[in-house]
Parts: structure tokens; sequence; C-alpha cells
């Protein structure tokens, strides 16, 4: 089954479609909404309403068009209005740790998990729309064409946004360490 | 190139995406600007870390997003429920537990003793009820004896009967 079908098939009532959906596009859906809320069950709670709009919208889907790119603007616009109305909220607890660093991998041996924390805490701190683009860019790995492609903005715009996000939260880290 | 600059195209040359001659300048400029390189230090750090912040989905929410369909199906499918009903059965429960209060202590004398009142009321219909019933148990139960009786003797009386009326036909 391909991806594209998936949408079809749905809506025709096939529970294997909708799994196919679910294991494609859960994680970035989580990975995003991790970085817009304070805690594990704020995050979930998010993830699922995301995904029941999806579901209750999908005749909207137009076939031919980019279904990561749909779910990925649902996300953002979802993430974003929760976070705006939410961040007045001062007893904001932070995201505890949760996060398993493999001690016999090279790569991570001068990444300590209290720098992991440090910076999952601070880009927090960064605008909605710089952040969404850095998630999507250091934390899901996305290729600059396709974040252009699934937030429908031109690359020109995203690399100067990740830019500027990096250096941002470089300024934020270095200026909190 | 000016920090400026030098920090505009940061990213560009950390994932070597620049060209020669860019890429050359920036490299000069970090050699001889101290902030630039500590700047440059910090970005690669978030670029190694950040793939790192990646989360997999509990296995709970997982559940919870696969149900979806199932979960959309059953709302469809739950029958209206009758709200008026449901008001009414719970006004009458509550207007009981309210007045088992003026049942069971005094605070409103006048309300206690009519309670007991009409309590006792029930009660004697209840006992009248019951005598009533058992009276017309007894009753029927005297009519069912006496039908079978009738029964048993049936076949003696018809033929009593019969004889007498053929013996009466046979007469008039
Ligand atoms: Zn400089």
């Amino acid at each position: 089954m391909e991806i594209g079908q998936a949408v079809e098939l749905c809506l025709k009532g096939d529970q294997g479609a909708w799994n196919m959906i679910i294991t494609t596009y859960s994680k970035m859906v989580y990975n995003i909404a991790l970085n817009f809320t304070y805690n594990y069950d704020d995050a979930a709670d998010i993830v699922q309403d995301i995904f029941l709009k999806l579901h209750q919208n999908l005749h909207k889907f137009d076939n031919s068009g980019n279904l990561k790119g749909w779910i990925t603007r649902i996300s953002k616009n979802y993430c974003i209005d929760h976070w705006r109305k939410n961040k007045k909220n001062k007893n904001m607890v932070e995201l505890e740790d949760n996060l398993v660093v493999e001690k016999d991998d090279p790569e991570q041996f001068n990444i300590r998990k209290s720098e992991i924390q440090f910076l999952k805490n601070k880009i927090k701190l960064l605008d909605p729309e710089l952040r969404m683009t850095l998630v999507m860019r250091d934390i899901e790995g996305m290729a600059y064409s396709e974040i252009a492609k699934n937030l429908d903005i031109p690359q020109g715009t995203v690399k100067s946004r990740i830019n500027r996000a990096r250096l941002k939260l470089a300024k934020i880290v270095m200026g909190g360490k | 190139m000016d920090c400026i600059k030098a920090e505009e195209l940061l990213s560009e040359y950390i994932e070597d995406e620049l060209s020669e001659k860019l890429h050359l300048e920036i490299e000069e400029h970090l050699e001889h600007c101290p902030s630039c390189n500590r700047l440059c230090v910090s970005l690669k750090d978030i670029i190694n870390i950040g793939p790192k912040l990646h989360e997999e989905v509990p296995f709970y929410l997982k559940n919870r997003l696969l149900y979806i369909p199932e979960l959309i199906e059953l709302q469809k499918e739950e029958p209206p429920t009758n709200q008026g009903l449901k008001f009414i059965a719970a006004m009458i429960g509550t207007a009981i537990l309210l007045l088992n209060v003026f049942y069971f202590t005094n605070i409103y004398p006048e309300g206690h003793s009519f309670m007991h009142k009409t309590m006792s009321k029930i009660e004697r219909f209840a006992v009248d009820t019951k005598e009533y019933v058992l009276q017309k148990d007894s009753v029927k139960n005297n009519l069912l004896i006496s039908f079978l009786d009738k029964n048993i003797f049936a076949d003696d009386e018809k033929d009593f009967i019969s004889w007498n009326g053929e013996n009466g036909e046979g007469n008039g």
C-alpha cells in the first residue's frame, strides 16, 4: 500500500490504512508537540487532538496533494495556537528527562544528558515560527527542500529561519552557561 | 567579511553548502574573530545534539491514535440520550433524599410529623392491601375447593341431572 492510497482507503474504513498513517507520521507530530508543551501528557493530548482532527477532515484532502505537508501544517498551526494560549501560565514544569543516551556510542561520548536536557528547555524560548523550522531540521533531520515543501514557504526563507533559530539558541545557551 | 555577514552564512558554512570562495572567506574571518568562532562552535553543538532530542512515540499514545477511527464510529452509534427523563428521575431521587431529612430528624417539626403521618398512611395502605389480597386469595381458594369438589362429583351429578331430565321428559 502506498501512502497516497492510504487516505482513500481510510475513508472507506480501512483500519490498516489508518495504522499506516499513524506509523508514518505520529513520530514527527509527537516531536513537534513536545517542543510546544511543558509536559508529556499535554504533548500526548495535542497529538491525539491533531490526529482526531485529521481523521475528521480526511475527506477534504486532495489525493494528488502532499499528505506530509498537510499534516505538518495542521500540526504547526495547532501547536503554535496551543502555545500562545498557554504561555501565560507561569507554573510551567520543565520536561522531565526521558532520554536514553547510549554510553557506547562514540558520537555521544562528549554529550552529557544534562546538556541535552538544557538544550531541550532552551528551545522553548525561541519564537514559535523559528522553533518549528529548527525542530524539523535539527531534531527531525528533514532536508531544507522538504521543509520548504511541507510548510509551503520558499527554501531561502527556510534556510535563513533555521540559521536565525540556531544563532538565537546558541546565544541563549552561551548566556546561560 | 564582517561579523553580520559571517553570522548570516554560518549554518551554510557548517553544512558545507557555500561556494569555495565564501567558504574560505568565512574560514579566514573565524580565525581572527573569537566571538564568531565561539558562535560557530556552539552552532555545531546544537546541530550535533539536535537529533538526540528526538523521542519515540510512547506505546500508550500509539494505541490511543490507532483507536481513533473506532472511537469516532462509537460516537456516531451512541443513541440519543433522553435528557428529559433523566432529569425527572434525578429530581425525584433528590426529592426523596430531601424528604428523608424531615423523616429522620426533627429540624422542622411540622415536616417531621407530616412525614411520619404519611408513612403510617402508606404502611396502613400496605397492610390493608395485604389483607385484601389475602382475603381475595381465601375467597379464590374457597371457590377453587368448591369447584374441585363439584368436579370430583361431577360425573355422578351429571348422571343424576340427565337421569332426572330424561325422567322429566318422560314424565312430561
Ligand atoms: Zn565575527
